[in-house]
């Protein structure tokens, strides 16, 4: 560095005095010249009780800000008789792309903390054309990395704008996304090999949102993704760099022509040095950083292919074949293995088809893959399965099979030849009478269950249309509603009996008086008497709807008074019962008197408003 | 209960609809020539032609059968058997599930089943195991399921007309009795109307050697999956000439009908 930039780098870090009450501002470039296509570091120190927010001018403002970064320490300072001082110290880095060359110069930039606000002085760089030698900054690079953050050296220690602060702010300008591809140039399905790696030139404590682009163009496939993150040392330009491999891809093009892989771009956690020593043990600072875009050039396969070449066949592979067992029956399968191993995109390589062999049938093939990367290259097998069932005895042969490949090793295309494969196919069971077709021939499923008679056969339908449910259904209810009904109906006639019987009382002693009048002629008197006892008594006892003949006679007036007899009636019945007395134990009452008294009686008893036994009407 | 039943009935004309309209495509064909009249005498001719190795022929005499309607465990056996002779290894499924929907217990149909879905090319992932009442209603028969119910229901009404006329110590066991019945009537309820729900979604079996399943009804669709023949797949509905399936283990897409013979 010049007398005059150490000067000028004096003069930067003198702390601004604009409204910084309580908050100080320190504004530092790493370089005052540079090319057009190189970056200036930019840092602004910030010491201030709150955290600050910055502001980049949008006026006057001649760069791109191609990265950003932020720290944050704090120092507590003992002694000077002024007691504990806890001091905050915020560091903002910017990577600035100039856009035109000559004198440019960054405006102040405003700062605010709480209610302190300030600004930074302006700075002024002077931009040379692109690919200009420049004074480059001091490097510690130029010794070992640092571990851990801190410089492996105290004479690496010394930052080249000569500040104050200890530590090294040069490893922001050293930390990249890189992206490497094993070849730039490619024929049409040919695999690049892109691995993605963090170089830093100080420890990467994390990594995170790692973003990769969409591979538009590419089919891909993963060879490596690290677990963890693996630290491998290499030089880049001389520096020894921390290498951390990300992933590594394996892109096979899918269009001819110039593909461009897109930018990738990750979070990483990183440790560096601490400005501050009484912090010993360092900063933690998070940066974000992209990859700048990989261009690739795909060539066309040569316009020479073959009529039968499918464009996906891109591969340094072999391809057998092979048939089993090696003895069969007619009926019993056989499996047809064609197998295709060798370096290329094996997930997207497309097998010949078996042609159609007479007398054997083919069922639809199964497709394996088994993956094995050599290397850094996307390797593996391809199987497919095909099973014949042979349908006639004889010989069973197997074409020879062609595959037709671009092989880009040897840029060329080749045609691969499996062998002719033989088999003898013996008879299966003899041809069944009735002339069997060759297919009813097969012995497939030896232990199947036989047949059986079909035994009886039943209309298939459906249960709901079906009348066994509706039988189960309703004729139980039916028979229950019916029985039910029966019972109540018989015992309503039980119930209507005793009204029936008061109703027809009368008919019933006038038939028995036409009994008893048959019996004026019989020489015994003996069962007229009872006859006409019998009709008068049954008469009353269906009146009353109990026995009559156990009362007395008093009884019996009271209870015919109850149900309705008038006294009249009940003076004639009494009167007819005494004379049926004395004419049977030998009174003097002609028999014909006294079927007249008891026709008297019965009609005068006829003539009473009867209640029904119990008490109805 | 009641309702339980109504579902039933109600349930029944759509399945048997569903039955119809699925994708009976009947491999071999049915023989159109004018059959003998008896179907017993029928189902003979076709063992003897099964037995005498034309296993074609014997698979047309039984799928005619079939097809006119008749059924019985051993008929359906048979027919899976000639099936699978002939390689229709999906049609033989379904016709193994057939029979053992008249008998889940029928010893011969079950392992003939198991051999002909050896050779299934789809393997279930996180198939999960039917819950009770699927596995009740799968090894129920039908007509054990409407015996159940007619028996407990008969017994019920009969009971309770016993109680109404019977003496206050005969009440004393009449009562539980008919309760008992009827709870036995609505758990054969319950079984008629679970059959009926399943016949609303029913069985189907993969018969195309291999089916692209899609996410949705459009054929344009991209194939999210494979079914390969012997599958055996539920048939949640149809709308033209696909169908949307669901498979033991939750999975579901949209299928060609005629890639399914439905059970």
């Amino acid at each position: 560095m010049t007398g005059k930039a150490w000067l000028l780098a004096a003069a930067l870090l003198l702390p601004s005095l604009a409204g910084a009450a309580g908050m100080s501002i320190q504004a530092s470039v790493d370089r005052e010249e540079l090319a057009l296509d190189e970056l200036v570091r930019l840092e602004v120190r910030v010491e201030a009780p709150e955290t600050p927010t910055l502001s980049l001018p949008t006026q006057g403002f001649e760069f791109d800000v191609a990265s950003r970064a932020s720290s944050r320490s704090t120092s507590i300072n003992m002694g000077g008789g002024g007691g504990m001082k806890v001091q905050q110290i915020f560091t903002f880095h910017f990577g600035l792309r100039p856009r035109r060359a000559g004198e440019l110069t960054i405006p102040p930039i405003e700062v605010a903390a709480g209610e302190a606000r300030g600004e930074t002085q302006p700075i002024t760089v002077k931009v040379l054309p692109p690919g200009s030698a420049t004074s480059r900054p001091a490097r510690p690079g130029q010794q070992a990395p640092p571990i851990f953050g801190f410089p492996s050296s105290p004479g690496a220690a010394a930052t080249p704008n000569g500040g104050s602060s200890r530590a090294w702010h040069g490893w922001e300008r050293d930390l990249q996304l890189a992206v490497e591809v094993d070849r730039t140039e490619v024929f049409l399905g040919e695999q690049v090999t892109a691995s993605v790696w963090v170089l830093s030139p100080v420890g990467v404590a994390e990594t995170g949102n790692f973003k990769p682009p969409a591979y538009d163009g590419f089919w891909t496939e993963q060879l490596e993704v690290p677990r963890e993150l693996t630290q491998q040392i290499r030089k880049k330009d001389g520096l020894p760099l921390r290498a951390y491999l990300l992933q590594r891809m394996a892109l096979f093009p899918t269009r001819a022509g110039p593909l461009e892989l897109g930018i990738h771009a990750i979070d990483l956690v990183v440790r560096v040095a601490s400005d501050d020593p009484f912090y010993p043990f360092g900063d933690v600072q998070r940066v974000t950083r992209r990859s700048p875009p990989v261009t690739l050039t795909v060539k066309p396969l040569p316009a020479t292919a073959p009529a039968r070449f499918d464009a996906v066949n891109v591969a340094t592979a072999t391809l057998t074949a092979s048939l089993s067992p090696k003895a069969a029956a007619v009926g019993q399968p056989l499996t047809l293995r064609l197998v295709a191993e060798g370096e290329g995109n094996v997930k997207a390589w497309s097998l010949p088809a078996l042609p159609a062999l007479a007398g054997v049938r083919a069922f639809t093939p199964s497709t394996s893959d088994q993956l094995k990367p050599r290397g850094l290259k996307f390797a593996g097998s391809r199987l497919v399965e095909t099973v014949l069932v042979p349908e006639a005895p004889g010989p069973l042969v197997i074409p020879a099979l062609s595959w037709t490949v671009f092989d880009p090793k040897a840029g060329a295309f080749r045609e691969l030849r499996t062998a002719e494969l033989r088999v003898e196919v013996a008879g299966g069971p003899s041809a069944a009478p009735g002339g069997a077709s060759p297919a009813a021939q097969n012995t497939l499923f030896p232990g199947l269950r036989p047949i059986r008679p079909a035994g009886p056969l039943v209309r298939a339908g459906t249960p709901g249309s079906s009348w066994p449910l509706w039988a189960f259904l309703f004729t139980p209810v039916a028979a229950f509603l019916l029985l039910v009904g029966v019972d109540r109906y018989r015992e309503r006639l039980l119930a209507d009996g005793g009204a029936r019987r008061v109703r027809i009382a009368g008919r019933v002693a006038r038939q028995r008086l036409t009994s008893a009048s048959r019996l004026l002629g019989s020489p015994d008197a003996a069962p007229f008497f009872a006859e006409v006892e019998r009709a008068l008594t049954g008469y009353c006892t269906d009146k009353l709807g109990r026995p009559a003949a156990g009362l007395t006679r008093d009884e019996l007036a009271q209870a015919l008074a109850e149900a309705g007899a008038h006294p009249p009636a009940l003076r004639a019945l009494a009167t007819a019962l005494d004379a049926c007395d004395a004419g049977r134990f030998g009174g003097v009452l002609a028999r014909e008197e006294l079927l007249e008294m008891a026709g008297r009686a019965m009609a005068t008893l006829e003539e009473a408003h009867w209640h029904a036994p119990g008490g109805g009407p | 209960m009641t309702a339980l039943l109504l579902l039933w009935l109600a349930a029944a004309t759509p399945a048997a609809e569903a039955n119809a309209a699925g994708p009976a495509a009947s491999a071999p064909a049915v023989a159109p020539a004018s059959p003998p009249v008896d179907p017993g005498l029928r189902a003979e001719q076709a063992g003897a032609l099964y037995l005498a190795g034309d296993y074609d022929g014997a698979a047309r005499g039984w799928r005619a059968l079939v097809d006119e309607g008749w059924e019985s465990v051993g008929l359906h056996l048979d027919l899976g058997n000639a099936l699978l002779r002939l390689g229709f290894r999906g049609r033989a499924i379904a016709s193994f599930q057939r029979a053992l929907a008249l008998d889940p217990g029928d010893a011969d149909v079950q392992a003939n089943l198991e051999q002909a879905r050896a050779q299934n090319v789809d393997r279930l992932v996180g198939e999960a195991q039917p819950p009770l009442q699927a596995r009740l209603l799968a090894r129920t028969p039908d007509r054990a399921a409407l015996a159940l119910f007619g028996l407990a229901w008969s017994t019920f009404w009969l009971l309770l007309w016993l109680r109404s006329r019977s003496s206050r110590s005969a009440r004393r066991w009449l009562g539980p009795a008919a309760l008992l019945a009827a709870l036995l009537a609505a758990a054969g309820g319950a079984l008629l109307a679970g059959k009926a729900a399943d016949r609303r979604t029913p069985s189907a079996v993969l018969i195309a050697p291999a089916s692209a399943v899609r996410e949705g009804p459009s054929r344009t669709l991209k194939p999210a999956f494979e079914l390969h023949e012997g599958t055996t797949v539920r048939v949640l509905e149809a709308q033209g000439d696909v169908a949307r399936v669901k498979l033991l283990n939750g999975l579901e897409g949209w299928v060609a009908s005629a890639d399914l013979e439905v059970i």
